[in-house]
């Protein structure tokens, strides 16, 4: 569990470098999600919503609080629903991805709206979505490969 | 984009509330009021965020805005940038 932490908070940071590089405000590409749902899938829920909730905490150390709201909005939607779609129900591992990282960015937008107080903001959703479909279809295929991984282990 | 088009004001919002509009044909720079911290500027028919004092930068990052779907977002600082 150490180590997926240690390795969660170092892909947020990675993520956040590489994500800089692409000029388009509030993208990423979601490394750290590939750990988290790695972990929820092989450890559990509490887990995985445990790696989730210290993702967002380590963004209020690296972006200031209002970036550690911004992911943790974002970061519990996405884990509820991908708990629900990958434990419950017999969803592929990619389309759960495609859904985390959809609704990450549907959490994000609609903390923008309340924080900044302007629904205008929700528009960019438009453009932010269609690129999360693309993101979360690349995080499933990398969480497949880890899952498969962690059969070396045992 | 499919739906936008062109405004003629630069609308600046913070924590919710219009504290300042400018016609997009008054070129120059610009601060944030309440916040001294962050420039914008307008010219060329749009607007930009020129620094900003928050620690990611997203609403510089941004770049130039010239339409009406498009806005500039500064989260720490809960100000957001429009044209209209």
């Amino acid at each position: 569990m150490g180590t997926a932490l240690a390795l969660t908070l170092a892909l947020s940071y990675i993520d956040g470098i590489i994500s800089a590089a692409v000029p388009m405000a509030g993208f990423r590409l979601g490394l750290a999600n590939t750990v988290i749902i790695a972990v929820l899938l092989v450890r559990g829920v509490g887990s995985g919503l445990t790696l989730s909730v210290m993702r967002s905490a380590f963004r209020v150390l690296t972006g200031g609080l209002t970036a550690g709201i911004m992911s943790f909005s974002g970061g519990i939607l996405s884990y509820i629903f991908s708990a629900i779609m990958l434990k419950k129900t017999k969803c592929s591992l990619r389309f759960g991805c495609i859904i985390s990282a959809v609704l990450h960015t549907a959490g994000q937008m609609a903390a923008a709206c309340i924080l900044t107080g302007t629904i205008k903001t929700m528009l960019y959703s438009l453009i932010l979505i269609p690129v999360s479909v693309a993101t979360g279809f690349m995080t499933g295929v990398v969480t497949e490969g880890i899952v498969k991984l962690k059969k070396y282990y045992h | 984009m499919l739906f936008s088009s062109s405004g003629e004001t630069v609308c600046v919002s913070v924590d919710g509330v219009t504290v300042e509009r400018i016609a997009l044909s008054h070129e120059g720079e610009y601060t944030v009021k309440g916040h001294d911290g962050i420039r914008f500027g307008i010219n060329g028919g749009g607007v930009e965020m020129i620094s900003s004092d928050c620690p990611d930068k997203i609403c510089v990052k941004t770049g130039k805005i010239t339409d009406n779907v498009h806005s500039i977002v500064c989260m720490p600082n809960k100000v957001v940038i429009w044209i209209e």
